[in-house]
């Protein structure tokens, strides 16, 4: 059964480890996903980009193939279901369709807006036994073609969105999405002091996991990150092991074509990159 | 016809000198109402020129009243304006004289009463009177003669044999109007009253209600039978063999207790007042003029059948009732003619009012009330009517208002009666009517305010606390408003809610425990109570309060918008509260809090394993 990520994030924060969200795309990494969590007795969030749900056929198929799973790979560790970087439209869209965690991100729209959506949703999830995460300030890198380079967020806006009773709060401290760039400074890790200062107990969640340094991530951790999100990394080695089927021709010998073993190298490196990423974030037998 | 009724109305400007004049006389003469016996006092008779059967006038008899007040009294009743002008004591005179003459005209010749009855029932079989033809005869205003023997065709009627030696004029016997073509099935003991009623030469018949209840075929509780008779002489009829209560005598209406059953019987009556007595008339036209609706004015007489004069059963199916003011078509001529400019203005009063709101301002309230409880429908320009001349209201008590008010409130339909008769809302709270046209700029608000407030009444439990809480919990709403160009915020209105609320309850005459939960609820209404933590709600409010909280909210956000997810906040929102009920309620808030708490935390586990 799918369940509310607000306890596994509550135990991480105060066990000083992070969960992992890893994105997923189709049923191959969702399997992947699952199976190394299941094997790691790790908990673990499926995240979900609006983008991902549409190429999925909707929130609905993607609700029925994951509890489809859990269910037939008897799955025991606490699974979350989480709709990454979700529009205010999206995010009421993916509640109705049985996800049980929410990130609604508002930090494009003027603060005030984002804070009177956010308190909309917290009321609806909050009685509805959902978790929310909240965004606030911009995370640099492209997302929906908007670039950045590593923007932080600002504290007291950070403290605002908290005292709305948010699960989780998202804040730029210079972690950009997707590949990072040469220059890049780094963490500020100055800035995620002074907002976990202000915002206390509230778990912390660093998105753009793919290519920030392993020192980097665990000291996040140890000031207060209990969920980082990994996508692109996943995808980087799933694209990574499939080049290299294709280019030794094995999909040109005997039953090769078989998209069950086209897909299979692709598979495995997800499972070894997710079970890289659990080791690193210290979430491995927690379940 | 609609000036002078109404003293100290200000919404028939139409009326100009004479008509205020007429006011004046009104006042002055209604001093004289208790002097006499069965209302047929000077007063009376004028105010009866309001009663006007409403076919009876002319197109231009609405206008030409407020210049020739008394036209109408002149030519029916054949007496001076000025009899009634300063002497009480010829006015009394006069009345009775009329009373006591009137019979003499009547009773000429000698007959026995078999031979009588045999010939009405034979005169009523073989010359069925078309009744449109009799009113038509009734209606005309040449005629210069009592209308007493066009309306009485049969004023050779004889003398009957006094049932009562103390009661010396027998009555006239009139033909019952109706098509006997439609005829109901009432039951024996209200034939057996009607039977008597008729073998003393009275006219009676049943109406109101249960008229239409018997034909759309529903089950009838009361019955309600007119006559021409007058009060005592109905007591005189029935105290010998039945039992009478007369506790309502006072309004004329007696109830006779027959086969077990209370059966309303009451004379003609052109007027009831709420306080004063009523004025008595002499045929059932008169008295149907004073109702309302036209589906109050179908009566039903045994052996003539359904007399329907203003088509009201064509408002009547057993799926629903139309309610539809008498003439509604009249009065929406009127005032079409008015806004199209076809006459001058100043030949058309400055507002169109339908009389009967006029006389009967609680028949608004009523309309609104069976709307509500979803008994009936408006039709359109009644409505319209009724919501043009909201100002009538403020004619009615207070504390008679918030009655009607309590009872709209809580009918099923509230959320349509609310949005349908606005103006009557705004008339009680006036605090509503910014909400109006006020667009919240929301992506999960839907509706208007006004709309939503409505909505949210009508989704809620039916809870007259928890549903006036909903009608005023956005009270602080357009106070509060930022504008932000995409979007608005509404920062502290909730208290500045409970500031307007508060005033609003006072004028309203809401009770002290009343005024004290709404503004509670209205306080918390955007408390943010979820299965996590409302045992620390209870614990702050009490289990009573919360539980009304929950129920409050959860209507709240049903209403914000027509979603899948509304819906189902709001229902883990009832749940709760309902689950308070099961194992809290009994505590009552904090006695028994250490109980209470347990409870709540069996429901929160029960929750969780739910999913919820």
């Amino acid at each position: 059964m799918l369940v509310s990520a607000k306890d596994m994030l509550n135990k991480a924060r105060d066990g000083k480890y992070a969960v992992g969200q890893f994105n997923i795309n189709n049923l191959e990494w969702t399997k992947a996903i699952l199976l190394t969590a299941q094997e790691l007795k790790s908990p673990v969030i499926l995240g979900v980009s609006e983008g991902a749900g549409k190429y999925m056929c909707g929130y609905k198929t993607v609700v029925g193939m994951v509890n489809g799973m859990i269910d037939s790979l008897g799955i025991t560790v606490p699974v979350a279901l989480h709709l990454d970087h979700g529009t205010f439209e999206g995010a009421k869209a993916c509640i109705n369709a049985g996800f049980s965690s929410i990130m609604f991100d508002g930090s494009h729209l003027p603060f005030e807006e984002n804070f009177a959506k956010t308190t909309a949703l917290v009321n609806t999830c909050d009685v509805l036994g959902l978790s929310l995460e909240a965004e606030v300030g911009a995370i640099g890198g492209e997302e929906d073609g908007v670039v950045g380079m590593g923007e932080c967020a600002d504290p007291e806006e950070c403290k605002k969105i908290a005292d709305l009773g948010v699960t989780m709060l998202a804040a730029g401290i210079g972690n950009i999405h997707g590949k990072y760039p040469e220059n890049w400074p780094g963490l500020s890790f100055e800035t995620l002091e002074a907002i976990k200062a202000k915002v206390g107990d509230m778990p912390l969640v660093l998105h753009g996991g793919t290519g920030i340094p392993d020192d980097q991530i665990k000291k996040a951790i140890s000031l207060g990150v209990a969920k980082i999100n990994v996508n692109t990394e996943c995808q980087l080695v799933f694209q990574e092991a499939t080049r290299k089927y294709i280019e030794a021709g094995k999909d040109l010998e005997g039953k090769g074509f078989d998209p069950r073993k086209l897909l299979a190298p692709g598979f495995e490196a997800i499972k070894a990159k997710v079970k890289e990423k659990m080791e690193i974030f210290g979430s491995v037998g927690k379940a | 016809m609609n000036s002078g009724i109404a003293a100290g109305d200000d919404y028939n400007k139409g009326g100009d000198v004479l008509a205020r004049r007429e006011i004046g006389l009104d006042l002055v003469l209604s001093d004289d109402n208790e002097e006499d016996d069965y209302g047929y006092t000077g007063n009376g008779r004028k105010n009866k020129e309001g009663d006007l059967p409403k076919h009876l006038s002319g197109d231009q008899h609405a206008y030409k009243s407020a210049f020739d007040p008394y036209a109408y009294l002149n030519r029916e009743y054949g007496y001076d304006e000025d009899d009634y002008d300063d002497d009480t004591d010829a006015d009394e005179k006069s009345v009775h004289k009329y009373i006591a003459e009137e019979p003499i005209i009547t009773g000429s010749a000698e007959r026995t009463s078999a031979e009588t009855k045999a010939e009405q029932v034979q005169d009523h079989e073989a010359v069925p009177e078309p009744p449109m033809q009799d009113m038509a005869e009734q209606e005309e205003p040449a005629a210069g003669q009592p209308v007493s023997e066009a309306a009485e065709p049969e004023k050779t009627a004889p003398e009957q044999p006094a049932p009562k030696a103390a009661e010396p004029e027998p009555p006239a016997m009139e033909t019952p109007k109706g098509d006997s073509s439609r005829k109901l099935d009432v039951p024996k003991p209200v034939l057996e009253v009607m039977e008597l009623l008729k073998a003393h030469y009275y006219t009676a018949y049943l109406v109101g209600e249960c008229v239409y209840l018997m034909y759309i075929g529903e089950r009838v509780m009361d019955f309600d039978i007119v006559c021409n008779a007058e009060p005592d002489r109905i007591l005189a009829i029935f105290e010998r063999n039945f039992k009478v209560r007369t506790d309502q005598i006072d309004r004329g209406e007696l109830i006779i207790i027959n086969g077990g059953m209370g059966i309303s019987v009451s004379p003609f009556r052109s007027r009831i007042d709420g306080s004063g007595k009523p004025i008595y008339c002499r045929t059932i036209d008169e008295d149907m003029c004073r109702r309302t609706f036209t589906s109050e004015t179908v009566a039903y007489n045994p052996d003539s059948g359904i007399y329907d004069p203003y088509d009201g059963l064509s408002c009547i199916t057993a799926e629903k009732t139309v309610l539809k003011a008498i003439d509604e078509e009249k009065y929406e001529e009127i005032e079409r003619e008015r806004s199209s400019g076809k006459r001058k203005k100043r030949e058309l009063p400055e507002k169109t009012v339908i009389p009967s709101f006029q006389e009967n301002p609680e028949s608004i309230l009523t309309a609104m009330m069976k709307l509500s409880r979803g008994e009936a429908e408006i039709s359109p320009y009644t409505l319209k009517n009724m919501n043009d001349n909201a100002g009538l209201i403020e004619r009615i008590m207070p504390d008679e208002i918030a009655r009607y008010f309590r009872r709209i409130l809580l009918g099923r339909r509230a959320a349509d009666a609310l949005l349908q008769f606005p103006e009557i809302v705004f008339r009680i709270f006036p605090l509503l009517r910014v909400q109006q046209n006020f667009d919240q700029k929301s992506d999960y608000q839907e509706y208007t305010l006004y709309e939503h407030t409505a909505r949210a009444v009508g989704y809620a439990v039916p809870d007259y606390q928890v549903r006036l809480a909903l009608l005023l919990h956005a009270a602080g709403k357009p106070d509060c408003a930022a504008d932000r160009g995409d979007y608005m915020t509404f920062y502290g209105h909730a208290e500045r809610g409970v500031m307007l609320a508060g005033d609003a309850l006072e004028e309203y005459g809401a009770d002290t425990r009343t005024t004290e939960k709404v503004l509670f609820m209205i306080k918390h209404h955007d408390d943010h109570i979820t299965p996590d933590n409302f045992i620390e709600f209870t614990d702050m409010f009490g289990a009573e309060d919360t539980r009304l909280l929950l129920l409050m909210q959860s209507a709240n956000i049903r209403a914000k918008s027509h979603d899948e997810l509304n819906e189902r906040v709001s229902a883990v929102l009832r749940q709760l509260a309902d689950q308070i009920t099961a194992t809290a309620a009994p505590a009552r808030a904090r006695t028994k809090r250490t109980a209470t708490i347990e409870g709540l935390r069996g429901i929160t586990d029960l929750l969780n394993r739910n999913g919820i």
